[in-house]
């Protein structure tokens, strides 16, 4: 798209995000509460106003360099999965969600061959590294880690 | 000092030898690790030093302090996420460098930067308490605010021709730290989902806001690894990058200057230091144009402040009892658990304990830096890691290091939220140092604000206590002049580039 | 390929040891004890000095591991553990009286009193009125004196809003008939500062804090109804002829949210207080300057409704709608 085109989108953007906040202030402000945010807010605005002007006056070029096909689809598995990985870490354990998160996640979104060869050393490694979490969190450090059904 | 030199000897001890040894390394591994920071490492030790002696265990504390400090400017360098807060503007330089193949060198400037700044900041420790103590509790509510009001201004020098962007999203991250309950009436604010109850904590958001765009955008960049270790270690790189810290001998002064001030201020602490410290470096600098791109200028003067605040934060907490850093306010406790209160006491009944500690202090630079220059020397095999594996374990270690802050699950979400918001953001081109300076700042500027209108509303009145004042003049200047510096360099860069496309224009 | 077995073995049978374990007594894994502060403040290192011997097969048999929940002077971390804190008997609560309280009236958090099973209190701090040592009040009445004649223009800080010090500080204004104007700090070392830097004319403080500091500023008088053997010249308010109480006082203790397994409850009352008296905690309190109180549950139980009955009237006013 173009480059002026995405600057306008920036700036409706900046505006959805002022507007979102607006609506979450609280209705009896309590003086104190609010005073901050507010100002905040106000000077977004102000800057909104004043990106929005330089924007018209002096709109910006593209820069005429080719761009590479983005990745969409590699991105949005990877996002899915942290997802996925997050959900699972209280009920399943931190350690285990770990290791399944990241030899899954590799293997999905390697570009290499997947040979049986290479999938066990990336299984290897994966246990390597949760082990070497293991020993230094919770063995060493001693800090309370979500434990789940398993670990 | 004298009595600093008497104490060296108890070093020498089994116990605190050891201790020393093993701070210093597990500090720079703390700092390194995405997720850990040094806060974080002496929260998670000083459990540990209930079983030692005092001196022993305020060793491992100091040492694990000062080199985790300087142990993020690894990550920082080598994969583009802080180690540590006060890592931030060691990446702005110091990650092109690693691209360029020049990590080695990087790291060593950051090394031995790291070492300049923390001998200083414990000589002044060691030379310069009284007066320096004072100064600390010359900060009331009004300077602080406007301490915090500088260094968002500091934002238009690192945006780097998104001026705009740079400061809303500075704004926009002091607006994120209002999430939460409302520090001095308690009141919910904005928590517009049940994760968001307690607030936004810096270490989520730095993490968030840092690692998760790396992470995509390393999970974009799968496919461009290609040649198999295309870094490979150099000889021979080491004096000759030592002998450039003579060309920039001003950069050092100015950021010791920064970093003790800003380490004596109670509550702001390396995050700050090298952030102000890198825009001042680049203002002052003949050629401004080639920070960001990787000029080693940038990383000395982000490395040497935020050194410095670590011996520097210990003056008003070890006279006063008020930390100057959030890492200090730790350590408080690590002290008052062994009995030692801060005061004369200190230096008097205690005398032997606190003066072996700052020998520790002082002797701890020393195996940080030689350390970090070792491991330096190997760096290239961090570097050579496919992005791949890099991608999964930054994950990991920002789910992990997140949870570890607050043992709260929340704080995980609330950290891949951010995140992905700042990955569009940053493919928008809104810059994310700003951001989590703001998230840094606002509750300092906020409480401050707030503060001192209560305390004004009863005296002076809000506007007399607000600009009057020494302290206050001087940094509502600086505010002042950072902000108007930075206007300037953007119009002038805007000049150029009106001009550049009207050469081309006529060219064509 | 046989690593990948051996590793997958390994795994398997950590997992299983771990259900095993799920079968045993309470406890059979360390316990986390919820400071609702930051660490190195009041709460939290004594927090640990008393926890220290938690290990201990006559005590806990399993150690306590701190965890720090600061905000909203203790709202953030009660809230959380109402709502979301665990309730299987691994999650015990530190309360701080009357924070707790003050808050659970004043603002509309989702907890109570009543919403805590107490455990065993371990310490009471009580407050002390300070100002700087330079300051020209040098006593109480003078104190009184200066207020009545500048009403609203006192500044007096405390470690945050609706704590003990803020309730001393009310109940100080409703006993002189005087009007201040209280700045809540984030925190008793933040407040110190602030009084000794004169950035405010007076302040309300821990106890245990305040006898640590008496270089740099002045104590005048304590809120409770006797003298402190720490402080033997510090005259009470009531001395004085001011009717302030102990309401102000800062309890601090464990708790445990209500639902959590009998099981559970039992072991903590039995084994608590005496933990709190072990020879060690006592010593590290006393070198801390920190007061050592111990109760058991059903004096610390008869100290939350006294404290609730005080501090509703007191408050009545400030209810929010």
């Amino acid at each position: 798209m173009k480059a002026a085109t995405k600057e306008w989108l920036c700036i409706a953007g900046m505006l959805g995000i002022i507007a979102f906040f607006y609506f979450q202030l609280p209705d009896e402000a309590e003086a104190g509460s609010s005073l901050f945010p507010g100002m905040m807010m106000f000077l977004m605005l102000g800057l909104t106003a004043v990106k929005a002007v330089t924007e018209l006056r002096f709109p910006k070029r593209d820069s005429g360099k080719a761009k590479e096909p983005f990745p969409l689809v590699r991105v949005l598995v990877v996002v899915l999965a942290v997802i996925l990985y997050i959900a699972a870490i209280e009920p399943v354990g931190f350690y285990l969600s770990s290791l399944l998160f990241f030899f899954l996640v590799t293997v999905a979104v390697q570009t290499t061959p997947r040979t049986p060869r290479a999938l066990v050393t990336r299984a290897g490694l994966a246990f390597g590294f949760v082990i070497f979490l293991y020993i230094l969190f919770t063995l060493l450090l001693q800090v309370q880690i979500p434990k789940g059904i398993l670990i | 000092m004298l009595e600093t030199l008497q104490h060296m000897g108890n070093l020498l001890s089994l116990g605190n030898f050891l201790v020393l040894l093993l701070g210093s390394v597990g500090g720079i591994f703390f700092g390194a690790m995405p997720g850990l920071s040094p806060t974080m490492a002496v929260a998670l030790l000083v459990p540990f030093t209930f079983y030692m002696d005092a001196t022993t265990g305020l060793i491992l504390l100091g040492s694990v302090y000062t080199s985790a400090v300087a142990g993020g400017a690894i990550t920082a360098v080598l994969i583009n996420i802080p180690g540590a807060p006060a890592s931030i503007a060691t990446l702005l330089d110091g990650h092109p460098m690693a691209k360029k193949g020049e990590g080695q060198q990087a790291l060593y400037i950051a090394f031995v930067g790291s070492l300049i700044g923390g001998v200083c900041g414990v000589l002044a420790l060691i030379l310069l308490t009284p007066p320096l103590a004072a100064f600390a509790l010359s900060f009331g509510p009004s300077e602080l605010f406007w301490v915090s009001v500088f260094g968002i201004t500091v934002i238009a020098g690192l945006s780097d021709g998104r001026l705009i962007k740079g400061l809303f999203g500075g704004v926009l991250g002091m607006l994120i730290s209002c999430i939460g309950y409302s520090p001095m009436l308690g009141e919910p604010r904005f928590v517009f989902h049940d994760t968001l109850i307690s607030g936004i904590a810096m270490v989520p958001a730095l993490i968030g806001l840092f690692a998760i765009p790396q992470v995509l955008d390393l999970a974009a960049e799968v496919h461009l690894q290609v040649t198999k270790n295309k870094y490979m270690p150099k000889k021979g790189v080491f004096w000759p990058t030592v002998r450039k810290f003579r060309e920039w001998w001003k950069t050092v002064v100015i950021g010791n200057i920064v970093g003790i001030i800003i380490g004596i201020i109670p509550g702001a602490g390396g995050q700050v230091a090298g952030l102000i410290n890198y825009d001042q470096a680049r203002k002052m600098s003949k050629h401004p144009e080639t920070f960001g791109t990787g000029e080693p200028e940038g990383v000395v003067a982000s490395e040497v402040s935020n050194n410095a605040t670590v011996g520097a934060a210990l003056i008003p907490l070890l006279t006063l009892g008020v930390p100057g850093s959030p890492t200090a306010a730790v350590l408080l406790g690590g002290l008052l658990i062994h009995g030692l209160f801060p005061g004369p006491e200190l230096f008097g009944k205690h005398a032997d304990i606190t003066y072996t500690f700052i020998a520790g202090m002082l002797v701890a630079q020393f195996f940080m830096c030689g350390i970090g220059l070792l491991f330096a020397r190997y760096s290239h095999a961090i570097m050579n890691i496919p992005n791949l594996i890099m991608m999964a374990s930054v994950v990991i270690l920002a789910v992990i290091g997140t949870y570890c802050v607050q043992n709260n699950m929340d704080d995980v979400i609330v950290m891949f939220a951010l995140g992905l918001l700042m990955y569009l953001g940053a493919k928008a081109e809104f810059p994310s140092a700003p951001v989590v300076l703001g998230v840094i700042l606002g509750p300092i500027a906020e409480e401050s604000f707030l503060r001192g209108k209560m305390i004004a509303e009863t005296d002076v009145g809000v506007f007399s206590y607000f600009f009057t004042g020494g302290i206050n003049l001087l940094f509502i200047a600086l505010s002042v002049g950072s902000l108007a510096w930075g206007l300037y360099g953007e119009h002038s860069r805007h000049r150029k580039r009106q001009n550049a496309q009207a050469a081309s224009a006529a060219a064509a | 390929m046989k690593k990948a077995i051996l590793f997958c073995l390994v795994l398997l049978l950590g997992s299983v040891a771990g259900v095993a374990g799920a079968a045993d007594p309470y406890p059979s894994s360390p316990i986390s004890l919820i400071v609702a502060y930051t660490p190195g403040g009041a709460t939290d290192f004594q927090a640990r000095i008393v926890s220290m011997p938690a290990g201990e097969e006559r005590y806990f048999g399993q150690p306590i591991v701190i965890v720090n929940k600061p905000g909203a002077g203790g709202m953030t971390a009660w809230n959380w553990c109402v709502e979301k804190g665990g309730k299987d008997g691994y999650t015990l609560v530190s309360y701080n009286m009357p924070h707790l309280i003050a808050q659970s009236i004043v603002s509309k958090p989702s907890f109570t009193a009543d919403s805590f099973i107490p455990v065993a209190n371990w310490g009471a701090d009580p407050a002390v009125l300070i100002v700087p040592k330079k300051s020209p009040l040098k006593n109480v009445k003078e104190f009184v004196e200066y207020a009545k004649a500048n009403p609203g223009k006192v500044t007096i800080n405390g470690a945050g809003l609706y704590v003990g010090h803020h309730i001393a500080t009310l109940q100080l204004e409703k006993a002189a008939g005087i009007k201040l104007t209280y700045i809540p700090e984030k925190g008793g070392t933040d407040a110190f500062q602030a009084v000794y830097s004169n950035k405010v004319m007076a302040g309300f403080n821990n106890l245990a804090d305040a006898f640590r500091n008496t270089d740099n500023l002045n104590i005048l008088a304590i809120a409770d109804t006797k003298r402190h053997e720490f402080l033997p010249d510090v005259p009470t308010f009531q001395e004085l002829g001011y009717d302030i109480d102990d309401a102000s006082v800062n309890y601090r203790g464990y708790c445990f949210v209500k639902g959590v397994s009998q099981e559970a409850v039992d072991k903590a009352i039995k084994v608590a207080p005496a933990m709190f008296n072990d020879p060690m905690v006592v010593k590290k309190m006393k070198e801390s300057g920190s007061p050592l109180k111990v109760m058991n549950n059903v004096e610390t139980q008869k100290m939350f409704n006294s404290q609730k009955a005080k501090l509703e009237v007191l408050l009545k006013d400030l209810v929010k709608k």
